[in-house]
This record gives structure tokens, C-alpha cells and sequence, in this order.
């Protein structure tokens, strides 16, 4: 009798019953069709990876709010950012930056000892930094963020360096006449992680425009070289994976430089890019002239600047992306709108009408 | 009770070991004593050597050895020489060519794409010299050239992408690196800057040849095996001496779609389906960023591309405007 | 009639696997049969229902012509005819042709006394369509998710599919596929030229058999597998690349929705090397 019919059943069956139970079917498929029909401009739900999603719980609960409607100014020493506060609203918003960026070293992360009014710690420069970019973002970034703003919870999440920064890396040492090598990130342990960098200095540090196609049919001169686009490229894939989208939520691939083929999500990816350029090149860069002395005087230099995950010798300064305040969703589950309501100090004037947020950066 | 199977041999049978026909234009003879594989018989010829290995041959595997050796060492130098990263990296490795800002300069520094080219003279080398093995070994036996002309078209998409296409753009940035994620990040980064590659003529001439081969492929061979039986394999017999194997796969395909080759013709349609592959590839490769820089664009020109309507909410350009406050605000003005 | 020469005693009633001898003869060259009258109708109802929704749709510009699928919030269920319901019939049609068409071939085979090894690789082909346009589609619950019926329509289709997954040559089974297509394609040049070098080995020189096609190939690469090895080789090759197509496709959305980069996390944390994300 033939061998042959019976293996290949067997075979069959056990390929069929492998296909059905062994992979992790992701079923059913959440998608939602953001284009004309045909060209299948999809988007499927986030399903995002383990790491963003353990950012992604509520706030903790607001402190309780006293009243006391005298100035901060008055009521407290040494008020530079919060002057339009009342004394009230200081304190609580206070006590909420403490539970929303350093809920385990509590006051005296930024404080030192009992006083206050010191700007002892480089913390607490620190800390006014980032309260003059929140006010300038809720201001002036409305392009953005929109009607529903940011707080020190969106990026933070209950850690005083968030989750998800870039930092410049040096290239690979390397030998005298070897190749120069790809600057993969070979200790991360993710994919994600694992991709070089390089093209975030050139599109989220530097203000380099994002040419990568030609916009006539035949050669016009434009020179973009293959590793120009690549590190565009690379840029494009860190958007998409941490806002948990994928590329034609803003592009319809045929023509990605078009327009007028693009979809609207573009136009509010577009002002993010430049968004965090501002907050990389105006609040952080500068920021990282004080880092070596952050890391001096902390506690534990080592818990205090750089994240669990990316401990070990690191050269360059930490910078924003769009994960670090997306976490793997278009739109954060950061609960801003609602913080927002709750605390009107995080919403400064706006640049017509306070003198520029980086006129104030070097000084504590 | 044993059967003929089509699929895999059954009974496999060894006869004395074959030495190959003479040579018919002199050289040294052939090497390597004949072994047989049971493994190998069941779905092939049982027999593997002997093989020619002339000068040719030896200087082929020398180049292609010295290539192969720098593009390994420079990967496992850029691993500091530590064999598990080196495992561990191994597909996302790479050797690159040149920065952009060398040109054509054919002696870069080492560091910076040097490497790269002398990996990529040795490749070539090794390639054509055994392009000329392919094309001797034919003569030797007194056989029709036609592989290596097909190898020559493989060649050509080879040269294109490493040689005449950098050349003819000024600068070796642009051709492929060694490396495997790395040649697949150049083919996406490829299509990305000349405007979706899928616009591309010859480009959909290429596919369509390859999915064409793929199909001719499948249809030949299941012809060949259902006539096996036959003697359907023995396809140099059925060319002089049509026998019913022959006679059943041409009606076969008569009556299945109203024309039929024959066993000789059948060859040729195989044949140019799969030299027209990297032939119109190498083409359209060529054409890309020298004649045309955005193939969509070129599309759109010549009324191929269909019309979508755009997004509602849209701006149909971003408002200048809105675009400076933005950059005045990066730029702290 | 349109007989080859030695066509004639080929021609027997019998082998057919529906409709015993009603339509069990030939139109000029070609084989009817039952399968051939529905092969016919749904071809023909398919194409004359694709210049229907080219003369509904913008435009006659061949590269153009464009029958989309109905909207993903449609679901499973049926389409209005000028909302992707053409697109749904225009796909029964296509199904109808193929495999009727398959079914045809089998029935010449059993008529010639052949394997059936052609209609089985065909059927590859159909499962490929069928993973596109059905069984994903069913999966992800919208018809919606087909390919649309248009030249350049289906490779903006292709590009955005693609780009849904950031990267699209990360995809294993893509991976898979692409190298089955290319060793196909040169396994092809080589069988082809091998046959067409033995038969025609220049002016005045005699033809080549057996033993010589085996040289070639022991002569400069060490191995030759030989006549039957070599379509057993091709048919696998081509059914895999066809197969593997299938199973590319299939497995992004209804099983992998992220980046196909990120799949590979799984490579760089293997125990043996896992570095714990430590910088």
C-alpha cells in the first residue's frame, strides 16, 4: 500500500492543527479604513508592546486643594515660574508634581532639606525648566496638542527621567582600518531599541527638512543620498511604532511627499516633529549643560538620571520622540484635558505675552 | 509491491559510475572521485562528482574566497571579534560603500567604503571568471552557449547595482551594501527616494516576468511529471524522437488553453522568462535616479496614475504661515 | 479542424468528472467539457463586468481602470453594486473561472492518462488569490481588505499593505517566498538553457543526450540532479514560493498588526544572548 496519501494527510493535519493553536492568533482584528477604498489605507487598533503599555494606567489620585488665595508670590519665597498662581493652587500643584514625576524620593528630590526656597539642587532648576516648557507647550504648541494639552504626567508617568528618551550615542569604537559599522543599539532588547538613531539628531535635533523625493518626474538636481533617506526612514518607523500606527495613518505610499494625497493625521505628525524639535533644542539641550551636575549631586546618580532599562556608560544627554509622551497610541492616554482643568498653572501665557521661555533657561 | 512514484524515486538505481563524456577542446581532465547519496537519489541523481576545477575555475574561487573573507572579517570586526555578538548581529551586519562625499574616488579611505570596494572588485572578479568557466565548460562538451548568455543577464542586474548605476550617479554611496537586513533596508530606502518603485515600467516588466517564470516553472514541471510514467523526463530524446510523452503534454496544454509548444519550443519560453528578469530589472534599475527621479511623477505623466480624492480636512499644501511661526518657534526666534 | 498531426487517436470520449458525456467534445482546439462551459460563463460574466465598472468609474485610461472593494465598515456583508458590490461579484466570478478551470485540467488529464500535477500547482495559485481576497478578508471581517481590480490600483494596494507593516521585507514568510521566487527563476534559466544548450550545440555539431547534460552540471557546480530531479526541484520551488506567498499575507493583520521589524524581538532575547535592554 502507498505510503505516500497517509504521510501527507498526517502532514497536512498536524501543519493545520500547528496553524490554528500554536501562534498567538490576533483575532478578531480591529481596523479602521482612513483612505478611499481600493489603496487600503488602514489602520489597525494599538495593540503596542508590553513596555508602553505599562505607562498607560491613570494618573494618581489629585491632591486635596486648600484654599488660600493669596499670590504664591507672597505666600511662598523665591516664586519665579508659577507667578499667576494663587497660594493654593501652588502648593497643590506642587504636591502633584511630586506624585506625577518623583512619587518615591518625594519633596526632597528637588528640595533641599527642609528649606524650601533653596535652589541648592540642580533638580529644582531642573524642575523650572520643564514647568516653563509645559506653560510654553499648553500656550503655543495648540497646534498640537490642541484643546487637550500636556502635564508633567504625559511624558513622566510617576518617573523623574520618563521612559522613553533617545540619547546620542557615540559610534562603535572601532579599529583603525576596519569598516566603519551601522550604529545599532546592540543592548536593546528590542527591535525597537535596537534600531540606530542617528537620523533622530538630523530630524529632532537639527532643523533639517524632510526632503527624501523628488518633486518633479525627471532628475532636477536635488541631491538626497541613500543614507540621508534611510535615517529618514528610521525617524518615520520610531513615529509610527511609538504612536502605535503605522505609516499610512498620515501617508498614502505611492506619494509620500504629496499632500494632497496625504491624509489629516499628517498635517498634526507634522507639527509634532517640529514641536519636539523645539522642546530638544531650546529646553533640553540646554538642560543637558547641567546634567553632569544633576548627576553629581543626586542621591543615587544612577536611579535618578538615566531609566532602569538603560543604565550603564552613557556620553550623550537624553531627548525627546514622540513616545515619550505617546507611549504606543495616537492619542496619549494622559488624562491632560482633565489635569489640565484641575491645574490652570500648567497653561502659561504664551510667547506674545511673557518674555521667551529660553530668554530664562540659564538661569536657576 | 513497488510503484513508480512521480514525486520521489523509489527504486533507486546505480549503475557504474559515470566519468562524463570526453572533452571535446583540450584541458585537464576531471577530478574528484564519484560518491553516491542515497538522500540525494531519492529525489535526484545519486551521483555528485567528478567535477572540472581548471585555472579558470581555481582563480573564480580564490577571488570569491578573498571576497567573502574581507566582508566576513570587517562584520566580525565591527563585533569587536566576539563570536556570540557576531552570531547574535550576524543578519543586521554589513559592509557599506563609500560616503557620498568620496564621489567615484576609487581609493577611499579603508574605513569609509574601501573595504567595501575591494570586496566588491573581488565579487566581480570571482563572477566573471566564472561566467567564463560556464561558457568554457559549454564549448568543452560541445553544447550550445545558452546559460551562460542567461548568467550574462544575471550579471547585468549584478553590474547595474553595484558598478554602472553608482557610476553613471556620480558616487558609490549608491550602491547595495553587503549584508542581509542591510541590502533590504537599501531596496526600501531605494524605492522610497525615487517615488515608489512600483511605478517603474520596467520594474512591472521585471515582475511580471518573475511571477511569469514562477508559473512557467510550475506548469513545465508538472507537465514533465505527469508524462513521466512516459518517459516524459528524457526531454532531449523527445526533442528528436517525439514519443507520446511529448505528444500528451502538447495536448495537454492544446486543449486546455488552445496552443502548445513543443519540447524544444517549451525551453525557449522558460528561457526568456528568465533571462528578461534581470535583464528589464537591470534596465529599470539603470533608468532610476539618471533618466527619472520620481517614478510616480513619471506615472503621473504618462496617464498611468489612478486619481484617489483627497482626504477631507486637509490642506491640499500646509499654509506657508503656519509653517514659519512654527519654524520661528524651533529656531527661538 | 485544428488537429496536430498526431492529435486524432487522442481524442476518446471519457475521463470526465461531471456531466459524463454531454459536453465531452472540443471546439477547435480546445477541450469543452462542464467545466469548460463554467469556466466560460464566469470569465466571460467577470470581464464583461470589469468594463461595467470601467464605464461607471472616471475614466477608460487602461493603467487606470479601477474596481475598488466596498468600505472596511461594510463588514461581511453584501455592497451595493456601485460601493464594491461589482467587486464582490467580479471576485465569485474570478473564483468560479479558476476553479472551474482546474477541474477542466483534471479532466484532460484523466482523458491523456496524466498525473494531475498541473491542476494541483494551479490550485496553489487559487489558494494564493483566495488567501488575498477571501480567507484574509474573512479574518479581518471586511471585504473591504481586498485588492482592488485595477493595474496600477492594486500596486498602491500592494504599497500600502506594505508600509501597514513599516517594513514589509521583515516578514518571514515573505522572506521565504522572495527566495523561492528567485531560486525558481534561476533554476529555470539554467534547466532551460541546459535543454536548449543540448539540443542545439552550434553548426554542425550533433546533438547532446543524457550524458552530456549530466557533465555540465558535474563539471562546473559538482552535481547534476538530473532530468526527473530537476522538475521535481522546479515544482517544489514554484509551489512554495506560491505557498509562502500565501502565508505572508495571511499572517499580517490577522496575526502580526505591529511593524514586521518587531517581530524579530523574540531573535535579539533569546536567552543565549539577551543583553535585559541594559545599555
Amino acid at each position: 500500500m502507498r505510503i505516500g496519501p497517509p504521510i501527507l494527510a498526517v502532514g497536512l493535519v498536524c501543519a493545520g492543527l500547528f496553524t490554528l493553536f500554536v501562534p498567538t492568533w490576533n483575532l478578531p482584528t480591529q481596523g479602521t479604513q482612513t483612505g478611499p477604498n481600493g489603496p487600503s489605507l488602514v489602520q489597525y487598533a494599538p495593540t503596542g508592546s508590553p513596555l508602553f503599555q505599562t505607562r498607560n494606567g491613570p494618573p494618581p489620585a489629585n491632591p486635596p486643594l486648600i484654599e488660600d488665595t493669596r499670590p504664591a508670590t507672597e505666600a511662598y519665597k523665591n516664586v519665579t515660574v508659577l507667578t499667576d498662581l494663587n497660594a493654593g493652587e501652588f502648593m497643590r500643584l506642587q504636591q502633584a508634581i511630586t506624585n506625577w514625576v518623583a512619587p518615591q524620593q518625594g519633596c526632597d528630590f528637588c528640595h533641599a532639606g527642609g528649606d524650601f526656597a533653596s535652589d541648592a539642587k540642580p533638580t529644582k532648576a531642573a524642575a523650572r525648566d520643564m514647568l516653563k516648557m509645559v506653560r510654553h507647550l499648553n500656550a503655543d504648541w495648540t497646534e498640537h496638542v490642541g484643546g487637550a494639552g500636556v502635564t508633567c504626567w504625559s511624558c513622566h508617568r510617576g518617573q523623574p527621567v520618563p521612559a522613553e528618551i533617545w540619547f546620542s550615542r557615540p559610534p562603535h569604537p572601532q579599529g583603525a582600518h576596519m569598516d566603519k559599522p551601522e550604529n545599532w543599539n546592540e543592548s536593546g532588547d528590542s527591535v525597537r531599541q535596537f534600531f540606530p538613531n542617528a537620523g533622530y539628531e538630523l530630524y529632532l535635533l537639527q532643523d533639517t527638512p524632510g526632503l527624501a523625493q523628488s518633486y518633479t518626474a525627471l532628475p532636477n538636481g536635488q541631491v538626497a543620498d541613500q543614507v540621508v533617506v534611510k535615517r529618514l526612514y528610521e525617524v518615520m518607523m520610531q513615529m509610527s511604532a511609538g504612536m502605535g500606527v503605522n505609516c499610512t495613518y498620515c501617508h498614502n505610499s505611492r506619494a509620500f511627499y504629496d499632500w494632497g494625497q496625504s491624509l489629516p493625521a499628517r498635517w498634526t505628525g507634522y507639527s509634532g516633529i517640529q514641536m519636539v524639535r523645539d522642546i530638544n533644542r531650546n529646553v533640553l539641550l540646554p538642560l543637558a549643560v547641567r546634567m553632569p551636575q544633576i548627576r553629581e549631586t543626586a542621591d543615587d546618580p544612577h536611579t535618578i538620571v538615566l531609566p532602569d532599562r538603560m543604565r550603564g556608560p552613557q556620553e550623550g544627554n537624553g531627548f525627546v520622540l514622540c513616545a515619550t509622551c505617546h507611549y504606543g497610541l495616537p492619542k496619549p492616554a494622559d488624562h491632560a484635558q482633565e489635569l489640565l482643568t484641575v491645574f490652570p498653572g500648567l497653561k502659561g501665557p504664551g510667547r506674545e505675552h511673557a518674555a521667551s521661555a529660553t530668554d530664562q533657561g540659564g538661569q536657576p | 509491491m513497488p510503484q513508480f512514484h512521480t514525486l520521489w524515486t523509489h527504486i533507486e538505481l546505480r549503475g557504474p559510475d559515470e566519468a562524463g563524456p570526453p572533452l571535446q577542446i583540450g584541458s585537464p581532465g576531471r577530478i574528484g572521485k564519484p560518491f553516491h547519496s542515497q538522500w540525494l537519489g531519492r529525489i535526484g541523481e545519486m551521483q555528485v562528482l567528478p567535477t572540472h576545477l581548471g585555472p579558470t575555475g581555481v582563480a573564480s574561487l580564490l577571488c570569491g574566497f578573498i571576497a567573502i573573507e574581507i566582508i566576513g572579517l570587517n562584520m566580525l570586526a565591527s563585533v569587536d571579534w566576539n563570536p556570540v555578538r557576531f552570531i547574535r548581529l550576524l543578519p543586521f551586519l554589513s559592509l557599506d560603500p563609500p560616503p557620498a562625499k568620496y564621489g567615484l574616488n576609487p581609493f577611499p579611505p579603508l574605513r569609509e567604503g574601501g573595504w567595501w570596494l575591494m570586496a566588491g572588485f573581488f565579487l566581480t572578479a570571482a563572477i566573471l571568471l566564472w561566467w567564463v568557466k560556464m561558457y568554457r565548460r559549454a564549448r568543452a562538451l560541445g553544447m550550445g552557449t545558452h546559460i551562460p548568455w542567461c548568467f550574462a543577464s544575471a550579471i547585468w542586474l549584478y553590474l547595474v547595482l553595484g558598478f554602472i548605476r553608482p557610476i553613471a550617479m556620480g558616487s558609490w554611496s549608491e550602491a547595495v551594501p553587503f549584508g542581509v537586513i542591510p541590502h533590504l533596508n537599501w531596496t526600501a530606502t531605494f524605492s522610497v527616494r525615487y517615488g515608489n518603485i512600483f511605478y517603474n515600467p520596467f520594474h512591472m516588466l521585471s515582475i511580471s516576468f518573475l511571477y511569469g517564470s514562477t508559473m512557467l516553472f510550475a506548469m513545465h514541471a508538472g507537465t514533465i511529471l505527469a508524462v513521466t510514467p512516459l518517459g516524459g523526463e528524457r526531454e532531449t530524446h523527445q526533442i528528436t524522437d517525439r514519443g507520446t510523452a511529448a505528444e500528451r503534454a502538447a495536448l495537454f496544454w492544446r486543449w486546455t488553453m488552445g496552443f502548445n509548444s513543443n519540447y524544444e519550443s517549451i525551453h525557449r519560453w522558460l528561457y526568456w522568462f528568465a533571462t528578461l528578469v534581470t535583464l528589464t530589472g537591470g534596465i529599470g534599475i539603470l533608468a532610476t535616479g539618471t533618466l527619472v527621479d520620481n517614478w510616480y511623477l513619471w506615472g503621473v505623466k504618462n496617464g498611468l496614475a489612478p486619481q484617489y480624492r483627497p482626504a477631507p480636512d486637509l490642506p491640499a499644501a500646509p499654509p506657508a504661515q503656519a509653517l514659519k511661526t512654527m519654524q520661528d518657534k524651533v529656531l527661538g526666534r | 479542424m485544428a488537429m496536430l498531426s498526431f492529435e486524432r487517436k487522442y481524442r476518446i470520449a471519457g475521463g470526465t468528472l461531471v456531466g459524463g458525456s454531454l459536453f465531452d467534445f472540443w471546439v477547435g482546439p480546445f477541450y469543452v467539457g462542464f467545466f469548460g462551459v463554467t469556466a466560460a460563463f464566469f470569465a466571460l460574466l467577470g470581464t464583461l463586468l470589469i468594463v461595467y465598472g470601467a464605464a461607471i468609474g472616471p475614466t477608460w485610461a487602461l493603467f487606470q481602470i479601477s474596481i475598488d472593494p466596498p468600505p472596511i465598515a461594510h463588514g461581511l456583508a453584501f455592497a451595493p453594486l456601485k460601493q464594491g458590490g461589482l467587486w464582490q461579484i467580479i471576485t465569485v466570478c474570478a473564483l468560479g473561472a479558476f476553479v472551474s478551470w482546474a477541474l477542466r485540467q483534471v479532466e484532460i488529464c484523466r482523458k491523456l492518462g496524466m498525473g494531475y500535477h498541473v491542476p494541483v500547482a494551479f490550485s496553489f495559485a487559487i489558494l494564493a488569490y483566495a488567501s488575498l481576497n477571501v480567507v484574509r478578508p474573512i479574518l479581518l471581517g471586511a471585504w473591504g481588505y481586498g485588492f482592488p481590480y485595477g493595474i496600477m490600483s492594486h500596486l498602491d494596494w500592494v504599497s500600502n499593505v506594505g508600509y501597514q507593516h513599516l517594513h514589509f521585507h521583515y516578514n518571514p514568510a515573505h522572506m521565504i517566498a522572495v527566495t523561492c521566487f528567485f531560486t525558481t527563476t534561476f533554476a529555470l534559466g539554467l534547466h532551460a538553457g541546459e535543454i536548449l544548450a543540448a539540443a542545439n550545440p552550434g553548426k554542425g555539431k550533433p546533438v547532446k543526450y543524457d550524458e552530456y547534460e549530466s557533465a555540465y552540471f558535474r563539471d562546473t557546480i559538482m552535481y547534476s540532479i538530473g532530468e526527473i530531479g530537476i522538475h521535481r526541484l522546479g515544482y517544489f520551488l514554484a509551489l512554495n514560493a506560491g505557498l509562502w506567498s500565501a502565508v505572508c499575507i495571511i499572517i499580517s493583520g490577522p496575526f502580526w498588526t505591529q511593524g514586521w521589524p518587531y517581530w524579530w524581538d523574540w531573535y535579539l532575547n533569546l536567552p543565549v544572548w539577551s543583553t535585559g535592554g541594559k545599555i
